[in-house]
């Protein structure tokens, strides 16, 4: 208490030194925010940019809360998440292992500073920070190509296949007789390394989904999560979870990650990424993303077993558990709050569930104990027949989606750039298309949206803007 | 500490007695070394502008080498600086203007066979000194005339952080080429050709070019250097004297939030930038990709400059002179035992940092130190690593006996309450 009460005398002292324009009580203290104006509790990042416009590292922060003496830890995960692997062998022993077969060469050419990853804007550009997904109609991988397409390899190995997106315009009818054309993709693979696959395989795009407050859904309590079915099963809603295993225990687990909720943990979610993107081994995933046909493949030379170095591995599941979400902007804009109440009265919020509060966790006490704002229940929802491709993954089937997180929406193209649309493929280039999109479960709150006046539908965009 | 208290009351109620640290002076001292510190690098950049200028007007061995002694010569006031990064976000947005790293270097001019960079980067072979327009995410930019207009438009519209265009790692590159030794001595040997003003004796390294190529060179070079320039003169303004500024909104502010936002900016660089992205990365890549200065093999003098820009903002070194009221008092006045031990830690830092210097200096440069099986190098390295992570410890430990909280880089919310 002796320091405590010591540095507020000094404040006092200060005041009652007659600095220039202040009065005791009166410092120069910005107001508090409230705390549903940030997001990640006591991780939020704060202290952005004012300009929107120039947030670019608005989704590139450690958690505001996280010690000193810990954020070295999260600058050398930043570095191996943000630099380019090599294929091996080279000069960088703590870089190589790339591939042979991978979508990317760093984890940040997919999670462009650290945010969503974006579609083609059209069959003329490359898949560059989105990857295609392939099963049968079972679900199961592919015999040949595994569950998913690496559109690129290093020398002497041949890529996977070539991608196309078509975009094919979707039209959509307000009430009130406004239209808006919605866009689906249509994938075309061509120059298959080994043959075309089986006519019934599904090709399901998927981007890249933003790194936030990753770390903090980890420690959503199970039991609060699987709490929420009975709640939901009264509303009519049909949320369920989605049990997938844990390669680390062996045992089944929660999903909580990616857009099917089909990884249960951080670590186990970013070495995933790392076998079947990058195609780096790791204590966890020990091959990469060669199969047993793929000879030229499984013959490359490798970057030592396991590829990611124990070092690494852990510097870059800190990093990834520990980025803050942003502050949120305008919360207190009347627009925004009529936005907010409308996304409450609408029903979107039996899913898009506001508030938690984090457990205990086992490593970390920034990410414990903290009231957040994720605006997701961590469930599966049957988003209808609209949103469906051919992936399925566990329990979760082709038209089953997680709700995904909503905290730094707003955020998002600052981030990312244009390019970069809302929905697991991207396809909806703005919020509005996103709600648009919303069938199945979400149908009745979508068309309830959709039947108010043009300016009231704004203001849940305005609102769904300000996260 | 009932002691100490009883002490600090006496102190503190007379307002001018000579224990007495006044918070708002010590950030007034941090506002003034800052703008000092500024202005030294705008004053560096500006003699690197004209020993620039210079190897324009007459490209030769002599000119060229008295541009990489002003480069290396700017790069340490600049180095001093990025203690104030953090923690100041108009400073951690503007950082990559002037100091991005790594970089692609094909995106800019030729580069050797055997040039690695990101397969996944469309531009890491765009070189821009051999293109008169450039077609970058659909976009076609007109190159010719170079202007640093459209070097910040092709950095922008590619949205890859490697693509650099601007800033001292650009100049950097542009004075002494790729460095193709590896984790071996020697640094970027670029032959002044490369610049040349004659068509016959024109070069792009090994190989005769046309002439357009070095006139490109030397116009990319000039608006870098003005470029630099501004944005060094930008910043040192952003702290300056006159009301309203940023600097001018510090001192005014809330005096706790204040130096949260100065310790955190001091351990931020230290812990986390300096010990763990330039150095620890450094160490467990073995790669020289990841050294700072990459090309000039300078690496060990901007490290040094790093610690150092830590050490004078915490003692308020305002060149020769000392700021009338300073961090270091505070923690004396504070927790006189905790001062001592950040004395000790500045201390064995300022060695462990001027040994990986002397090592430089001596012909082992950084790149060789992070070699793989250099045990010696390694041991050097990781000593100066541990000196900065225990200094950051005391640092956030003057934090909560100064009842800041948590360091983090906000005004407002998070914090406790206050």
């Amino acid at each position: 208490m002796g320091r405590l009460g010591l540095t507020a005398l000094l404040v006092s002292a200060l005041a009652a030194c007659g600095a220039a324009d202040t009065t005791p009580g009166q410092t120069a203290a910005a107001p508090r925010l409230p705390a549903y104006a940030l997001p990640g509790g006591q991780t939020t990042f704060i202290e952005h940019n004012p300009l929107t416009a120039l947030s670019v590292g608005a989704f590139s922060q450690a958690a505001a809360n996280l010690p000193a003496s810990a954020r070295g830890q999260f600058a050398v995960g930043n570095s191996f998440f943000t630099q380019p692997w090599v294929s091996a062998p080279a000069s960088t022993a703590a870089r190589d292992g790339l591939g042979p077969l991978f979508n990317a060469a760093a984890c940040q050419d997919c999670h462009l500073h650290d945010g969503r990853g974006h579609p083609p804007t059209g069959p003329d550009e490359a898949l560059v920070a989105a990857v295609v997904r392939i099963n049968g109609p079972d679900g199961a991988p592919d015999p040949v190509y595994g569950s998913q397409l690496q559109t690129r390899a290093i020398p002497g190995v041949p890529p996977e296949a070539s991608i196309r997106v078509h975009w094919t315009p979707v039209p959509f009818e307000f009430p009130d007789g406004k239209r808006l054309t919605l866009r689906r993709p249509q994938i075309t693979a061509t120059d298959w390394s080994h043959g075309a696959p089986a006519a019934e395989t599904a090709l399901t795009l998927l981007v890249a989904p933003p790194m936030i407050g990753l770390g903090l859904l980890e420690v959503l309590p199970a039991d609060a999560i699987r709490a929420q079915l009975k709640q939901q099963a009264a509303l009519g809603l049909g949320g369920q979870v989605n049990q997938v295993p844990d390669v680390v225990t062996g045992q089944p687990a929660l999903g909580r990650f990616g857009w099917k909720a089909a990884q249960p943990t951080v670590r186990q979610q970013s070495l995933d990424a790392f076998a079947n993107d990058l195609g780096i081994t790791s204590a966890l995933f020990e091959r990469d993303a060669c199969t047993g046909a793929q000879t030229r493949c499984t013959a490359a030379p490798h970057g030592g077993m396991p590829e990611l170095e124990p070092t690494i591995d852990a510097a870059i599941t800190f990093y990834a558990r520990h980025l803050a979400p942003p502050a949120r902007r305008e919360h207190d804009n009347p627009d925004v709050r009529k936005g907010q109440a409308l996304f409450d009265r609408l029903g979107c919020a039996a899913c898009h569930r506001p508030q938690w509060t984090t457990g205990q966790h086992p490593d970390s006490t920034a990410l414990s104990g903290q009231v957040i704002w994720p605006y997701t229940d961590l469930l599966l929802h049957d988003m209808g027949p609209g949103l469906a491709g051919g992936l399925v993954a566990f329990e979760a089937g082709p038209q089953d989606w997680r709700t995904p997180p909503l905290w730094g929406l707003g955020h998002t193209k600052t981030v990312g750039g244009e390019a970069v649309g809302y929905l697991h493929d991207g396809r909806a280039r703005t919020l509005t298309e996103a709600v648009a999109w919303h069938g199945g479960e979400a149908a009745p709150a979508r068309d309830a949206w959709a039947a108010l006046p043009a300016r009231e539908r704004r203001l849940l965009i305005r609102f769904l803007a300000s996260l | 500490m009932g002691v100490v208290l009883l002490v600090a009351v006496a102190t503190t109620s007379a307002c001018h007695g000579p224990d007495t640290v006044n918070p708002q002076a010590v950030l007034a001292g941090y506002r003034a070394l800052a703008h000092a510190a500024y202005g030294e690098a705008h004053a560096a950049a500006e003699d690197l502008q004209a020993a620039i200028a210079k190897l324009d007007a007459n490209p030769g061995p002599e000119t060229l080498h008295a541009a990489r002694d002003a480069w290396r010569a700017a790069r340490t006031p600049y180095s001093r600086t990025e203690a104030l990064r953090f923690g100041n976000w108009f400073v951690d947005d503007w950082e990559p203007r002037v100091n991005a790293w790594p970089i692609d270097e094909g995106f800019i001019d030729y580069v050797a066979d055997g040039y690695t960079a990101s397969p996944t980067n469309p531009q890491a072979r765009l070189n821009l000194i051999a293109a008169d327009r450039v077609t970058i995410a659909g976009r076609t930019l007109n190159t010719e005339p170079m202007r640093r207009i459209v070097l910040e438009q092709a950095q922008s519209l590619s949205n890859i952080e490697a693509n650099v265009a601007t800033g001292y790692h650009a100049i950097e590159f542009m004075l002494w080429g790729q460095d193709l030794n590896g984790t071996e001595p020697g640094a970027g040997n670029r032959p002044w050709t490369d610049f040349a003003r004659d068509a016959e004796r024109c070069t792009d390294g090994p190989q005769a070019a046309p002439l357009r190529h070095c006139d490109r060179r030397r116009a990319f070079l000039r608006e870098l250097a003005e470029l630099l320039r501004r944005d060094l003169r930008d910043m040192t303004g952003k702290w300056g004297p006159q009301s309203g500024s940023f600097g001018d909104r510090l001192v005014e502010g809330d005096p706790k939030a204040g130096l949260r936002r100065m310790l955190f900016g001091l351990a931020t660089m230290g812990g986390d930038e300096l010990a763990g992205e330039r150095m620890q990365v450094a160490l467990l890549a073995n790669a020289p990709e990841d050294e700072q200065d990459c090309f000039s093999d300078d690496t060990h003098n901007s490290l040094l400059a790093n610690a150092q820009g830590i050490e004078h903002i915490y003692y308020g070194r305002l060149g020769r002179r000392n700021a009338p009221a300073t961090l270091a008092d505070l923690a004396r006045q504070t927790d006189p035992a905790l001062a001592d031990a950040l004395d000790g830690a500045f201390q064995r830092t300022r060695r462990a940092m001027q040994a990986i210097a002397e090592a430089g200096a001596q012909g082992r440069p950084f790149d060789t130190l992070i070699a793989p099986g250099n045990r010696e190098g390694a041991a050097l390295i990781k000593a100066g690593i541990a000196a900065l992570q225990a200094q950051t410890r005391l640092l956030e430990d003057l934090g909560a006996a100064l009842d800041l909280g948590a360091l983090n880089p906000s005004a407002r919310g998070a914090g406790p309450a206050g």
